[in-house]
């Protein structure tokens, strides 16, 4: 962090000592030539006027020797002028000589320098976002919480759905609580060059001990934890202890290990990261919580690698993948092995020799909005009675900001309840009220909310209180989306590399061509519009 | 290729300061330029040649960007006389080189992204403009109003306007016809006479 600190202070001072002694303008000063004194360097340009009426210019200034000037220079009559390396010109035949100056003062400086700090971020952000405006404008729908005033980013739904068969439930957790009478609203936009195909959207209002979160887990159930505990120790694919990065939500986050991408051989290459915890002899399973959140390294699988490489024939490919179920599946099975994070635990076989079980998994949740996500694990000790959890992912892919285990709380499913929640009013953008989608989005079924870009919806809920007990809301939805064709996926030159299914290597090579070249313009741009966003909306 | 993707980063910011040094200091042995505001006469573009105290006249080279509104020719050598002489506004002293990287830079690419938040559906955008506009207003204007503006000079202050002449010591009866042969002028204008509508017509002697 501090490394990053001094490298922007460091671009900064340098852009501030660019911009100094910009866009300086002049000043002309009219100076007597009996001021200078012998050995005097003059370097602002100068202009020489003689008693004989002609004048001489110094562009680069002169030197003043004994009782002559000297340098570089033109001399000028009116009918003849010459041109010198070594122009001399006697002190007394000078009538008056005028000196040009820079002048510049605080305002220019920091309006050079904002231009430069600026322009270098605008010029490419919006070349980037000009060509490929979903990549700085939003992804998969989105949904926004009110606080009564404000609209923030809550969750995006179903991001890994490119498809109808990848239709899965997924359920978001929401931190915005209702309102002191129980008013509840929250607003879905489709924010993407993308055609969103929402089958259900449904609030649930899951009511449980004051004592406990209640987190939702991958296959779409929830998981009550207590107190969460920081792991005795996190380390990273190097053993670099990162614990105290991932004991709390904050903005500081583990973005995985800089060169496991670069030396990824094949989509199998994973980073990881290994925890440490003490578990009593009494526990049987331990609650591990997560807040992650996918990088843009899925975005670019899919737009640059997958689409754009197609050209045209995208929308054939996109076609083949919502009505080709065979290659659907195949698909899905060679996206699942860049995508996803698998949970493992530390066993040791009859011989007390370690190895790594997978026993549980979170799938991809999307570069946009942070997810909580609780996975229950069984618990295996070693002969310290330690338990070892792994997490893997394909390098890059993940960023996880905190991690906490449960392991003692010992809260009944029956102190647990949870209700469904029907929308008393819901909105379109224009205020107009649109019952009829609330029967689109009440199930799993064949009745699809559609939306377009720009898109938005309004839902208003009435969450009933119970007392003594917390309520928490989650979101429960499934779909799919279809991405648009983009115009400079069909104008863009293509190289050699279309992409093909059955060539996984030829894709990770292509893949990590892409990532390296764009990643940063990709995520500074991608982030950096969407920040003023957030805060705009109504 | 970390060092490779530098290169673009290197060649942006050599675009944005590009010419930032400024091409106004290359003097030439003319006189300045500048723009004459005329008591009750359109502004007249010119090179200030010399002052003439004795009658009180202002000697310039006409620029062809006035030859329609004053009648007078491309380097035309007249005379102004100094009482009809509102003010006198000495050019390219003020560096606006900002404006072209401003716009390249700045303006530019905050439309290109207006409009493709526009063309992603985003909504509220009038306050997305303005937020992503900030930048390139507070730029702009700090270097608009901050930047020194040229000189501007009244007749009153004639050893200030004698610096930015051809001859500030005068010019001579005889340097001056030399000047109007130089233009194949067979008269002198003065331009300004109080009972003059437009000019009086004196012979190419004149001291």
């Amino acid at each position: 962090m501090i490394f990053k600190i001094i490298k922007w202070n460091l671009i900064i001072f340098i852009y501030a000592l660019m911009a100094y002694g910009c866009f300086p303008s002049k000043k002309a000063v009219k100076v007597e030539p009996v001021e200078y004194q012998t050995g005097t360097k003059i370097k602002t340009p100068t202009k020489v006027f003689l008693k004989d009426s002609s004048v001489a210019i110094f562009n680069k200034g002169f030197t003043a020797e004994d009782d002559t000037i000297k340098g570089v220079g033109t001399r000028h009559w009116l009918t003849y002028d010459i041109e010198k390396d070594h122009l001399q010109i006697p002190i007394d035949s000078i009538a008056t000589m005028t000196t040009y100056q820079r002048t510049q003062n605080e305002g220019t400086i920091l309006g050079s320098a904002i231009l430069g700090v600026t322009g270098t971020i605008l010029t490419p952000l919006s070349v980037y976002c000009i060509s490929c405006p979903k990549c700085c404008f939003g992804s998969c729908p989105t949904v926004y919480t009110t606080d009564g005033e404000n609209y923030e980013l809550e969750a995006e739904l179903f991001s890994y759905s490119l498809s109808r068969f990848f239709q899965e439930t997924d359920v978001d957790r929401l931190i915005q609580k209702p309102t002191k009478e129980g008013l509840f609203s929250l607003r879905l936009t489709n924010e993407a060059l993308e055609t969103h195909y929402i089958n259900q959207f449904l609030l649930q209002a899951v009511h449980h001990p004051q004592n406990s979160t209640i987190y939702p887990t991958a296959d779409g159930n929830i998981v009550s934890v207590g107190q969460l505990k920081s792991p005795s120790s996190v380390s990273d694919s190097y053993g670099r202890d990162i614990k105290s990065l991932l004991s709390n939500r904050d903005t500081s986050w583990f973005k995985g290990v800089s060169d496991r991408f670069e030396k990824a051989e094949n989509s199998l290459s994973r980073d990881w990261l290994t925890l440490t915890m003490a578990v009593p002899d009494t526990a049987d399973t331990v609650k591990l919580v997560l807040k992650l959140r996918n990088t843009l390294l899925s975005t670019a699988l899919f737009y640059d690698v997958v689409l754009a490489s197609q050209g045209l024939k995208a929308l054939e490919w996109t076609h083949r993948l919502n009505s080709d179920s065979l290659y659907a599946a195949l698909y899905h099975m060679a996206y699942g092995s860049f995508s996803g994070m698998d949970i493992k635990v530390q066993y040791f076989d009859q011989q007390r020799k370690p190895f790594w079980k997978q026993v549980n998994s979170f799938r991809d949740v999307g570069p946009i909005a942070w997810k909580e996500l609780a996975v229950e694990l069984p618990v295996y000790r070693d002969t310290q009675g330690e338990m070892s959890i792994r997490l893997e992912w394909f390098p890059d892919n993940f960023m996880i900001d905190f991690l906490g285990y449960d392991i003692e709380s010992n809260i009944s499913n029956e102190a647990i309840t949870s209700e469904q929640l029907t929308p008393t009013v819901v909105e379109n953008n224009k205020g107009e009220a649109t019952p009829e989608i609330i029967t689109k989005i009440a199930a799993k079924d064949v009745n699809f909310l559609i939306t377009n870009p720009g898109d938005t919806y309004y839902f208003h809920y009435m969450v009933p209180t119970k007392e003594e007990t917390a309520t928490t809301l989650l979101l429960r939805s499934s779909g799919y989306y279809t991405e648009w064709l983009r115009g400079s996926w069909i104008t863009s030159p293509k190289g050699e590399y279309t992409f093909n299914l059955f060539e996984p290597d030829k894709t990770l090579e292509k893949l990590k061509q892409s990532w390296k070249d764009n990643r940063s313009l990709l995520e500074s741009t991608f982030f950096k519009t969407r920040i003023p966003l957030k805060g705009n909306l109504q | 290729m970390k060092k490779l993707a530098i290169l673009p980063l290197i060649v942006l910011t050599s675009g944005i300061f590009w010419g930032c040094t400024g091409s106004l200091f290359t003097i030439t042995p003319e006189g300045d330029s500048a723009t004459i505001a005329i008591e009750q006469r359109p502004d007249l573009s010119a090179k200030l040649l010399a002052i003439n105290r004795k009658d009180s006249v202002l000697y310039v080279s006409a620029s062809s960007a006035n030859s329609d509104t004053l009648a007078v020719k491309n380097d035309e050598i007249i005379g102004i006389k100094l009482d009809a002489i509102h003010s006198i506004t000495i050019q390219n002293y003020t560096n606006k080189e900002y404006v072209m990287p401003w716009i390249a830079f700045q303006a530019v690419p905050t439309v290109l992204l207006v409009v493709a938040a526009s063309s992603a559906g985003v909504e509220n955008l009038g306050r997305g403009t303005v937020i992503l506009s900030l930048p390139s207003l507070f730029s702009g204007l700090l270097l608009f109003a901050s930047t020194p503006k040229d000189p501007t000079i009244t007749t009153t202050e004639l050893d200030e306007l004698n610096k930015y002449t051809r001859f500030p010591l005068g010019l001579s009866n005889s340097q001056l016809q030399k000047l109007i042969r130089m233009q194949d002028q067979k008269e002198l204008r003065i331009i300004g006479q109080n009972s003059s509508p437009i000019s009086q017509v004196l012979n190419t002697t004149h001291n």
